[in-house]
């Protein structure tokens, strides 16, 4: 690679050596820096200002450097006669600290945005689903020991009725006054029984509370997901990048139960193979 | 229930899922229509280990399991040397619904399948069938 001296009037040959190459590299970027810019527009946004400062600090180093490659003395944009060697680089040096502050200054806007969504909403959204299945593992369990204690009482409760009705014929009521004083008897016994499981019912109907709990925990993660999404998108808008339009997702091959098959269907597949 | 009456009803069953409830519905389930004789296991090398206690006469398996999945543990189960647990009827019930799963299944030697959500009704068929005379 050919080098091209800057030659400095004051220093005599002992100032700065850029390369050509490396001037035309310095180019190359500061062109995609201001191609990235300049590709997203910015409405009512407080980092315009930011963006302004860029776009220009950008434009006018581009100059500058594509003079440098060129070998040739460049003419800023406002104007002035074309500077020595000495203005040039101050100029560069002015330019590039403005750039510095303008990217510092996105950087201060970006980042709260994303430490927001790593450390703030992310976390909170997995504690509130980690709670939706607490929730709903103890209301089933619950549920499912109130049924468990159902059953065992309809158990006892048939073996009950059939051992007392016996014993009322066995006990071979002579008059009707006897069999009604019996049949009462027996009708109190049941009356006791059905409101112990009514009882149990009950406590099944309250148990199913859990949903109105959950509900509420779900929308919160649906909520700090929208915050996420927003905080995104203005992301993506804030670095100029094409806003990519949401895919449909497809259903083909998912395993959600309404887009598979149902027991029928198994079941129709598995006669099919012989089952 | 006729058309299972000549099963014993001590049968040794293992029933393996990650969620204890789901594990205690099939309990139940089983329990309702006379087997009470079940051991549970909550991944399929669990499972494994615990058929290879020997005993087992019939296993209910999900899928979807952390350490081992349901479709593991049934090939594992397939091609294990000892031909007690090789032949073990092995029922998957799961939520995995597509045509490739099913056809899965069939291909590792799944004696059934059936989908979540089920009802008692199906767990009883299934029975019928793995189970006929």
């Amino acid at each position: 690679m050919e080098k091209k001296e800057l030659e400095c009037e004051r220093c005599a040959g002992d100032g700065v050596v850029v390369p050509r190459d490396v001037v035309q590299q310095t180019a190359e970027l500061m062109q995609r820096l201001l191609d990235t810019v300049n590709r997203g527009p910015i409405t009512g946004n407080p980092t315009d200002s930011c963006q302004q400062g860029v776009v220009e600090a950008a434009n006018t180093v581009g100059h500058l450097l594509e003079g440098f490659a060129g070998g040739q003395r460049v003419a800023v944009p406002d104007e002035r006669t074309a500077p020595d060697a000495d203005e040039l680089f101050d100029e560069v040096g002015k330019l590039t600290r403005k750039l510095h502050s303008s990217l510092a200054e996105f950087s201060v806007q970006i980042s709260p945005q994303i430490t927001g969504i790593v450390e703030k909403d992310m976390p909170e959204a997995a504690t509130q689903l980690e709670a939706v299945i607490a929730m709903t593992d103890k209301a089933a369990h619950k549920v499912l020991e109130l049924v468990e204690k159902q059953a065992v009482v309809l158990g006892e409760e048939k073996k009950l009725v059939s051992a007392r009705v016996d014993e009322i014929i066995n006990a071979k009521p002579a008059t009707a006054a006897d069999w009604e004083k019996l049949l009462r008897q027996f009708s109190a016994e049941l009356a006791v029984r059905n409101d112990s499981a009514a009882a149990l019912n009950t406590e099944i109907l309250m148990a199913q509370e859990f949903q109105d709990l959950t509900g509420q925990s779900l929308k919160k993660v649906i909520r700090l997901i929208r915050e996420v999404e927003e905080s995104l998108v203005s992301l993506i808008k804030m670095f100029g990048l094409q806003e990519q339009h949401p895919q449909q997702a497809s259903t083909a091959g998912s395993t959600t139960p309404t887009a598979g098959y149902k027991q029928d269907d198994v079941d129709s597949l598995l006669a099919s193979l012989g089952f | 229930m006729g058309l299972i009456d000549h099963v014993p009803k001590d049968m040794k069953i293992l029933i393996v899922d990650d969620f204890s409830t789901m594990r205690r519905i099939v309990k139940n389930v089983l329990g309702q229509l006379g087997f009470t004789n079940t051991e549970e296991a909550e991944d399929g090398k669990i499972a494994l280990g615990k058929l290879e206690g020997g005993g087992f006469q019939f296993v209910v398996s999900d899928w979807n399991m952390p350490n081992m999945m349901g479709i593991d543990l049934l090939r594992a189960v397939r091609t294990h040397s000892n031909d007690a647990i090789k032949k073990v009827p092995f029922l998957m019930v799961t939520a995995e619904s597509q045509k490739e799963n099913v056809l899965q299944a069939v291909q590792a030697g799944v004696s059934n399948y059936i989908v979540k959500p089920f009802t008692a009704e199906t767990l009883e068929q299934k029975l019928q069938l793995i189970f006929k005379k």
